[in-house]
């Protein structure tokens, strides 16, 4: 597919010369991000914007409305995320690829550390300059009915999850994401590959004391 | 891994269907299980006396060549492309006898893959009379305690499994707790220790709607024994909605075929899937399941007829259209549609 290769080399391009390219890629970002995204912790106290306007694709009214003094993180619901998933301005971010598709790790040498960072999120607030994936975009929430974003994490060819070094995810929602993947399985939601299963017919008519029916204490 | 000895009751009329079996159909997978019913038989083999004989069970021979060949078998659906981790392709150059051997031993191996899985009767309570009763345990335990036998290399259904009740009763264990049990202990490949929500009515319908059949099939065959009520349940309530839906195509092909077949025939539901079958130019197929239809209800006015008559063909499907069919003029005008696309195809070929 052509989406991992060009994601692959701009990768190993990005590998010749870490720091320059994350920096301008921060910078590529921030100048494409309007005033209703979410933007990181620094840019914001920066600009003085606030934390809490979420984006909501069908303008709906919510109870912490804007302008609140504190920066912590609104709460999205999961039916929200699905609706969120199904819009036009995630489709215009995104632009059809998964939700990790641009995101670069920032770390000295051309190795990155064989373990993502611990968690973005300390207290209620993004506390790093370079959220995840999934953190960095508070519509995004992870939960097994929404089944779209799980789909993202997911190798459309084995049926695996993604190595977390190519999606960059913290470890708290990589596993969070590998304990919901597991319960969408559970309750039908997504599928999986079954092992077969071989019968010995006659196995269910022998008779045996240790499994004696009603009839047979007769 | 199937054992080779086989059980006969001694019944003549029981080994001598076997040992047809045998010569007959040595594709079959099963061993050549006979189980000497009282009175097992073919509706057509003795006309002649008063009593109809009781229908046979699932594994009889006759019925089971049937089904196998409703059943079919599509290369292309048995060996499709799985969603995991699979080795790429390896490419062997090979001569004309090598390649039709390939072929045979695919074959082959496709019919071992669709071993259909057995139809029984609900499982009857274990016998709950307890083996030992010591009062003076009474109050030292909160709680059930379950002792098993873990020896190895006892089959699942001979492993003694008992369980000492808190007021001092020794009694075998129930089927749900012997099935937890041999899970724990001796786990197999994909089954749960507790059977996932996904076998709730509501979340099933969640997959039938995805048109999931046979996952969800294939995922009760791990889950439960062909015995528990379970099995049963989540089955009937596939063909069921099979039925309803008309998606006999999902099935087709794959091990459960049978099972759907024998259900829907026992049930008198075979109006529209002899009608998809006639639509897929399955004659064959469709005469199979009249006759299918006549073994399994041998008292119905159609299999009277039709063994009077000697009818065969696409008479007899007319037969069971004019007789027993529910949607008798569904059938027939897809009888005739089919006759009329074989003429235009004869006159086609003969212009």
């Amino acid at each position: 597919m052509a989406a991992p290769i060009r994601f692959v080399a701009t990768q190993l391009s990005r590998r010749v010369y870490p720091l320059w390219q994350a920096v301008s890629h921060q910078r590529k970002l921030a100048t494409q991000l309007q005033a209703r995204w979410n933007t990181s912790v620094y840019l914001q106290q920066a600009q003085g914007l606030s934390r809490t306007s979420v984006v909501r694709c069908e303008a709906e009214e919510d109870a912490e409305g804007g302008g609140s003094e504190e920066s912590e993180l609104p709460v999205v619901t999961w039916e929200e995320s699905v609706s969120y998933l199904r819009s036009s301005e995630f489709a215009e971010r995104y632009r059809g690829k998964e939700v990790w598709w641009d995101y670069v790790r920032n770390h000295k040498g051309s190795v990155p550390p064989q373990k993502t960072r611990k968690t973005c999120i300390r207290a209620r607030r993004i506390s790093t300059g370079n959220p995840c994936p999934i953190c960095r975009d508070q519509n995004l929430v992870v939960d097994y009915r929404n089944v779209e974003l799980l789909q993202h994490f997911i190798c459309p060819h084995t049926g695996e999850m993604e190595n977390v070094l190519r999606t960059g995810v913290c470890q708290k929602k990589h596993k969070l994401l590998i304990k919901e993947i597991e319960k969408a399985k559970d309750h039908g939601l997504l599928p999986f590959a079954v092992p077969h299963k071989e019968y010995d017919y006659e196995e269910y008519f022998r008779k045996h004391p240790a499994t004696a029916t009603d009839t047979k204490t007769g | 891994m199937a054992a080779s000895r086989t059980i006969l009751s001694g019944c003549k009329r029981c080994m001598r269907s076997w040992l047809e079996s045998r010569r007959f159909s040595p594709t079959l997978s099963s061993p050549g299980v006979r189980l000497c019913s009282s009175s097992s038989g073919e509706a057509g083999s003795d006309p002649s006396k008063p009593t109809l004989p009781t229908p046979p069970d699932f594994l009889d021979p006759a019925v089971q060549s049937i089904l196998v060949q409703l059943t079919g078998v599509d290369l292309e659906k048995v060996f499709h492309q799985v969603r995991a981790k699979v080795d790429p392709p390896t490419y062997k150059l090979m001569t004309e006898e090598q390649l039709k051997k390939a072929y045979d031993e695919t074959v082959q191996r496709a019919r071992e893959k669709l071993q259909m899985p057995p139809v029984l009767p609900e499982r009857a309570p274990i016998d709950p009379t307890p083996i030992a009763e010591n009062p003076e345990l009474q109050g030292l335990e909160t709680s059930n305690l379950v002792f098993t036998d873990i020896s190895q290399n006892i089959p699942d259904r001979e492993r003694f499994i008992v369980v000492r009740e808190p007021d001092g009763v020794l009694r075998r264990a129930t089927w749900e707790e012997r099935d937890r049990l041999l899970q724990v202990y001796f786990p197999k490949e994909g089954r749960r220790i507790r059977p996932p929500p996904l076998f709730n009515q509501d979340h099933m319908d969640i997959v039938l709607e995805a048109d999931r059949h046979v996952d969800l099939l294939d995922l009760c065959c791990i889950q439960f024994e062909p015995d528990s009520p379970d099995f049963i349940r989540i089955h009937q309530h596939v063909y069921e909605d099979v039925f309803h839906e008309k998606k006999y195509g999902l099935l087709r092909s794959t091990r459960h075929f049978g099972g759907l077949t024998w259900y829907l025939t026992q049930n008198r539901k075979v109006d529209d899937l002899l009608v998809d079958m006639l639509q897929l130019d399955l004659a064959d197929d469709a005469v199979q399941l009249v006759r299918l239809f006549c073994i399994l209800h041998p008292d119905s006015q159609s299999a009277a007829q039709i063994t009077r008559n000697n009818l065969q063909g696409l008479d007899s499907i007319k037969t069971f259209a004019q007789y027993d069919a529910v949607k008798s003029g569904v059938v027939e005008l897809a009888v005739q549609a089919y006759q009329a696309a074989q003429a235009g195809t004869e006159q086609a070929d003969t212009s």
